[in-house]
């Protein structure tokens, strides 16, 4: 009895010292586990169905959901909830961390009919969504590169990787983040480790086959090393707020978000091999990212992003208080 | 990335014949019937309440704040902020964005100055704007520059840059002029007093936001809008209409479109002038690719996707009615919110 009592009152004095123990932005310190990787695919497939269907109340959100569309915070129903004239659930790449309950797809849709390309990232707490994070590339006149919506995600997303071939989170974090730290002020340095065959699908084109398309850095050079090699990317500043909410152990996948800045205090800049550039435009401008990576031994196998240009220097309210 | 500091000594200078001398004149006469110690502390008193005022030599006139609005310009095609009277703490931002002195148009300016299109101050709130050519590199925009100034110095800096490939109207930057009618001195009969001028340029947008043909202002004649020196006659609809003075293009419904106009400011009144600046964030959701006129039309939006705009204009107003708007407007992602609301709407 009155162990039982003692366990009780210890329990009770616990708990709040739990709390703030736990893993920051973690709503508990319990380890989660109720949502597999198949329950959380679910729900980005309810997410992506309910958008579809312009229905907020056909997705399982929480009574309290935070939704934002390209770093803006907004009411769920809102911008491309409004807009979107069609999106296949099942035509997205998919990716889902168990751990922290996050889960993410990747495709693209139609907006009155008009094309886009969309990155989504659904955070699910008791079987309820709690957050919603999209990033959407859209035809706006701004010089980004844009696929046809035809281009199919790489099969390797899909894929487990053998014990050998996985790495655990914070080494996966750290590839992801080489990466970014090889975009930034990209100058010929290379941080991060790419397999021979590395590809990048960004807004649904090719960045790393010559498509034919000159906008693209594959008209410049193929392959990820070679550009960064290169330095194509001179003209990112910094690559800001940096978050990783997504890591998947068992795919070897990670989720990231970020800006990247391009301050243009600079017009034209030189590669390494003496070639001269021209930056695409001539005045400060931030990219909005969702950008994830396949890792495979260490090394980045392919690369699926989205974004569209913001006001230069624009933050995320994801970020706030965590740079 | 540099940080915003100022040149001159943080301690706080007193300017001659402003609160200061006024307290000076209090505590003297006080002096001489009571203590020297009682004098010693009304004097501080009297210190501490004439030093927020903001008494004639406290503050900037509005030749003051004219030249500092260039000089700003200037300082910024020389890539030199040191040059000019920062207050600390200051507030930057472009296009909604908090930013350092010294980022962003900062560092992609080109060497060119202007031209001013025209500048307008108001020394009741320390406010001045600046209407103008811009250059990134040698590439012009529309540009509107607003500057706060406190004790004279820059408390503020707020810098709307309209830039070509965004999703807005863009004529040509290097022909940015206002007509001289706009800025010629009312009669004496057609002016109006500050918070009605506000009230004023507040009911224009007001009209504008969910046009639906009731006009909640008075519109001359010939009344004219103006976009990055485009003239505008709906919310970029697919529409080019006969009539494109603003009654008239109010009474068809032809902005719609814009579901909000929000995060209202009005930080510059010239009562002499009747203009009033007005910056405003507009919101366009395009939940349908067309709407309808009031005559029953429908017409496709030129925009399928949501988004927003940052909105400066200066609005001039006769006697009680709206007479022209000259705006730069910048594109915002959907429902981006403003740094400069204490209370974002």
């Amino acid at each position: 009895m009155f162990r039982t009592v003692l366990a009780a009152v210890s329990l009770a004095l616990a708990l709040p010292v739990s709390v703030s123990a736990q893993s920051y932005g973690e709503r508990t310190a319990l380890p989660r586990g109720d949502c597999d990787r198949q329950c959380l695919e679910s729900f980005a497939t309810a997410y992506v169905s309910a958008l579809r269907a312009k229905d907020p109340s056909r997705a399982p959100f929480a009574d309290r959901i935070r939704f934002t569309e390209n770093s803006v915070e907004m009411p769920v129903g809102e911008g491309l909830w409004a807009s979107v004239s069609a999106i296949d659930p099942a035509d997205g790449m998919i990716a889902a961390d168990t751990e922290t309950g996050n889960t993410a797809w990747f495709g693209h849709a139609y907006e009155h009919g008009n094309l886009i390309f969309l990155g989504i990232r659904i955070k699910v707490d008791d079987k309820k969504i709690t957050e919603a994070e999209t990033v959407i590339a859209r035809r706006t006149g701004m010089p980004l590169i844009f696929g046809t919506g035809k281009e199919p995600h790489h099969p390797a997303w899909k894929q487990a990787l053998t014990p050998e071939q996985q790495r655990p989170r914070p080494r996966l974090r750290a590839v992801a983040d080489s990466y970014f730290n090889t975009v930034e002020y990209n100058d010929g340095q290379v941080f991060a480790h790419f397999k021979p065959d590395c590809s990048r699908l960004e807004n649904g084109i090719s960045t790393t086959a010559a498509t034919g398309n000159t906008a693209s850095s594959a008209s410049v050079a193929e392959g990820c090393e070679a550009q960064f090699k290169l330095g194509i990317y001179r003209i990112n500043k910094q690559l800001r707020e940096r978050r990783y909410p997504l890591i998947d152990v068992e795919r070897g996948i990670v989720v990231a978000m970020n800006f990247f800045d391009h301050a243009n205090t600079f017009d034209e800049y030189k590669l390494t091999d003496g070639r001269t550039m021209k930056t695409l435009l001539k005045w400060p401008n931030s990219l909005s990212i969702m950008e994830a990576f396949k890792i495979v031994d260490g090394e980045i196998y392919t690369i699926e992003a989205v974004f569209d240009y913001v006001p230069y220097g624009m933050h995320s309210p994801w970020a706030e208080g965590k740079e | 990335m540099m940080r915003a500091r100022t040149s001159q000594p943080r301690t706080r200078t007193l300017q001659p014949n402003g609160g200061r001398n006024s307290g000076r004149a209090v505590a003297s006469r006080c002096a001489s019937i009571i203590s020297s110690v009682m004098a010693a502390a009304i004097l501080s008193l009297a210190l501490a309440l004439a030093s927020p005022s903001a008494s004639a030599a406290d503050t900037c006139d509005e030749s003051c704040l004219l030249k500092l609005a260039d000089s700003a310009v200037e300082a910024v095609a020389a890539k030199d902020f040191r040059r000019l009277p920062w207050a600390d703490p200051v507030r930057f931002t472009e296009n909604n964005v908090p930013l350092m002195i010294g980022d962003a148009w900062w560092g992609s300016t080109g060497s060119n100055v202007g031209p001013k299109t025209f500048a307008l101050a108001d020394a009741e709130t320390g406010n001045v704007v600046w209407f103008g050519t811009i250059w990134d590199h040698d590439e012009p925009s529309f540009g509107a520059i607003r500057l706060k100034v406190s004790s004279g110095k820059i408390s503020e800096l707020e810098l709307i840059a309209a830039r070509k490939r965004w999703p807005i109207p863009f004529g040509d930057p290097k022909a940015f002029t206002l007509p001289s009618s706009m800025t010629a001195p009312l009669k004496e009969a057609d002016r109006r007093p500050r918070e009605r001028l506000i009230d004023l340029a507040d009911n224009y947008l007001a009209t504008k936001q969910r046009n639906n043909g009731s006009l909640l202002a008075d519109f001359a004649p010939g009344c004219a809008m103006t976009e990055n020196g485009v003239r505008i006659g709906s919310a970029e609809a697919d529409i080019e209409p006969k009539a494109t003075d603003c009654a008239s293009v109010f009474r068809a419904g032809l902005f719609a479109p814009v579901e909000r106009i929000r995060d209202r400011r009005f930080p510059v009144v010239d009562v002499e002038r009747g203009l009033v600046l007005a910056i405003s964030v507009q919101d366009l959701p395009a939940r349908q690719k067309t709407f309808a006129t009031t005559d029953g039309k429908k017409f496709a939006v030129k925009r399928e996707y949501p988004m927003s705009r940052l909105v400066a204009e200066l609005v001039r107003i006769e006697g009680d009615r709206i007479v022209r708007s000259e705006a730069v407007a910048a594109s915002l992602p959907y429902r981006m919110p403003t740094p400069w609301t204490q209370r974002p709407e």
